[in-house]
């Protein structure tokens, strides 16, 4: 520890506690590892996906000020990467019984890790395609690009029979069931992301959420630190996707409607548009809360025939939900903070002051 | 040795002409300020000379030196304002542009961005170049907001900063651009008289101390006869005088635009 303070000098100041803190959420990975059923380490499988995808999107919508929507697409493009590249060969002939697998692609088989990596290229890749004409252009022309983007990709995947096995989609691909996958990826994308956000390239992107013109003004390049965030965004998120792939253990078109994305954006305002922790926190609230949920989706919710309980209704809730966040806490949970300990010990502090004789502490997420 | 020339640039937006024949000569070492009423296009000027438009007709040149002394000069119109920046010219903004969610030294160390010259990958894998770098751009930052009495703000966010210091803020980002020329758009806008006093001291004493060529819009006239060398005093888009303080002072095209001589005042 004396060498990494020593490394960084004044530069980053890793404090005690995230070192602690970091062991302690490895030692409960491990130990959830072990002993959890199938379905609660698919839940939480879940969480980790989306929070690396959360983060890749609000790279770009919350930190550079961008509005993107193409996540579903970015995801697809790193799920099918992964399907491509790692069904078994000998499985292929069975899963491609319409049309034969293009003669290309038939014999190349990656290990899961190049696949991933490769899935998570090729969308940086799109992102650069798509990036270049729109960020010529000042305004809101990005969504509108991206949006359509993640639905021609799809259609694109739902008509490559001999790539993609059109809408019958990919089976058997090797699945990943251990949390370490997951989990691992993830806490590596938390730390990228933290250390690109706190670098000058971090700031450059700030500042161009905050005011353009101004940005420019300082010298920053509009167009290549957009399509640096854009990219970066789009990688994390073909490494989502891809690990997604790798979680249900099949992909197939209707996967990937651009409705997917709106979880993405959920997760992002409800955390909070530019907060690291902010998208952390909400990944695992919207995941879990969307599964247990559920009950609401069924008739005798309550033991009771009440005709609203009825699927869908969890959906409603879900919205009501988005509409009291934006109405009461309109940067979300955590707005542009994150939850550094500073920022944790005025917290305690603010709660000790109002409720003086009684003891509240809180709890801690991830941290820098 | 001119450091900015603009050679017949012209401005329009659709029928209007905001700069007309606009011919500047900004010598190094200079003090030179742009005077006019409302809506003369002297903030239009600056646009242009920053990149922010690109001119109907007309071209800028700028001269900066390069790391040798040595002054070539370059065509600079409508390069991208952040290529010009690059080049040595820095300026800030009539209505306070901040980074507004950032902190203090936050905002200054965006400008210095321009000079990183590391990849993102190196500045997020914390390689020794970037750590060097960011080290670097953080004693540097640190020394201008000290400069500026900004020091015992750097970790308030840019927008909880009083009024004056935000000003002050937006001078030391410019600066923090190493920049061989500063346009200033209204440094004094909105100050009381005291804080205008303070401000023509700060401006002269950067101008020696930071070896910087300055060029400045303003409407404090006190301001303006007391530290500049040279004056360009326009009026709807063009230029109607040009001199030194007295000189423009006594000019009576220039009291005509300022008073709005006419008929009646004559009688």
């Amino acid at each position: 520890m004396e060498n990494i303070q020593h490394r960084f000098g004044a530069y980053i100041k890793i404090h005690w506690k995230t070192i602690v803190f970091l062991g302690v959420v490895l030692i409960t990975i491990g130990l959830v590892d072990q002993f959890v059923d199938s379905y609660i380490r698919r839940l939480l499988n879940l969480c980790a996906i989306y929070t690396i995808i959360s983060l890749g999107m609000n790279l770009v919508n919350g930190f550079t000020g961008q509005f993107s929507l193409g996540q579903a697409g970015f995801m697809a493009v790193g799920a099918y990467t992964v399907a491509v590249f790692t069904v078994p060969i000998e499985a292929r002939a069975t899963i491609f019984y319409l049309a034969p697998m293009s003669p290309l692609l038939a014999n190349i088989h990656l290990p899961f890790i190049v696949a991933l990596l490769l899935g998570g290229l090729i969308s940086a890749g799109f992102a650069f395609l798509i990036g270049s004409p729109c960020f010529r252009l000042r305004g809101d022309y990005l969504a509108i690009a991206t949006l359509g983007f993640s639905e021609i990709i799809r259609i694109v995947f739902t008509n490559t029979q001999t790539i993609t096995n059109g809408a019958l989609g990919i089976k058997s691909i090797p699945t990943i069931t251990s949390l370490w996958w997951t989990y691992g990826i993830a806490i590596i994308i938390i730390v990228l992301t933290v250390l690109l956000i706190n670098s000058s390239y971090g700031r450059a992107f700030k500042s161009i959420r905050e005011d353009e013109i101004a940005a420019e003004a300082m010298g920053v390049g509009l167009f290549k630190t957009k399509m640096t965030s854009f990219m970066i965004s789009a990688f994390f998120t073909g490494i989502g996707g891809g690990l997604f792939a790798a979680l249900l253990g099949t992909v197939d078109p209707k996967q990937f409607y651009f409705t997917l994305t709106y979880n993405f954006l959920l997760i992002i305002v409800l955390g909070g548009m530019g907060s690291i922790s902010g998208t952390v926190i909400a990944s695992f609230i919207v995941t879990l809360g969307q599964e247990w949920l559920r009950f609401l989706d069924e008739p005798m919710a309550f033991g009771l025939d009440l005709p609203i309980f009825r699927p869908g209704l969890r959906m409603v809730v879900f919205s009501a939900l988005l509409m009291v966040i934006v109405l009461f806490y309109r940067k979300g949970l955590m707005g542009t903070n994150e939850l550094t300990w500073d920022f944790i010990d005025k917290k305690i502090k603010t709660i000790k002051s109002k409720f003086n004789r009684k003891k509240t502490s809180t709890q801690g997420g991830d941290d820098k | 040795m001119s450091l900015l020339k603009t050679e017949n640039v012209v401005m329009k937006f659709g029928g209007v002409v905001a700069v007309n024949n606009l011919n500047i000569d900004i010598k190094k070492g200079e003090l030179a300020a742009l005077i006019g009423p409302n809506g003369a296009g002297k903030t239009t000027a600056f646009n242009v000379i920053t990149g922010v438009y690109n001119p109907t007709k007309g071209k800028v040149l700028f001269s900066p030196e390069d790391s040798h002394g040595v002054a070539s000069e370059i065509d600079i119109t409508g390069k991208k304002p952040n290529k010009i920046t690059h080049l040595g010219i820095a300026r800030t903004f009539q209505n306070i542009r901040l980074f507004r969610e950032l902190t203090v030294l936050e905002n200054v160390m965006v400008a210095t961005h321009v000079n990183v010259n590391y990849s993102f990958l190196s500045a997020t894998l914390r390689l020794p170049k970037a750590v060097k770098g960011e080290l670097k751009a953080k004693k540097d930052c640190e020394f201008l907001l000290e400069r500026l009495g900004l020091i015992n703000f750097k970790d308030e966010k840019a927008s909880s900063l009083p009024y004056g210091k935000q000003r002050h803020l937006e001078i030391a980002r410019a600066l923090a651009t190493n920049p061989q020329l500063l346009l200033l758009d209204e440094p004094a806008a909105g100050m009381n008289p005291q804080e205008t006093d303070a401000l023509t001291t700060l401006i002269y004493k950067l101008k020696t101390d930071f070896d910087l060529t300055i060029f400045m819009i303003e409407h404090h006239m006190d301001l303006v006869m007391e530290i500049s060398d040279h004056i360009y005093v326009l009026d709807f888009g063009c230029t109607i005088a040009r001199g030194t303080p007295e000189q423009v002072q006594n000019d009576p095209k220039v009291i005509e635009a300022y008073l709005g001589v006419d008929a009646d005042v004559e009688d």
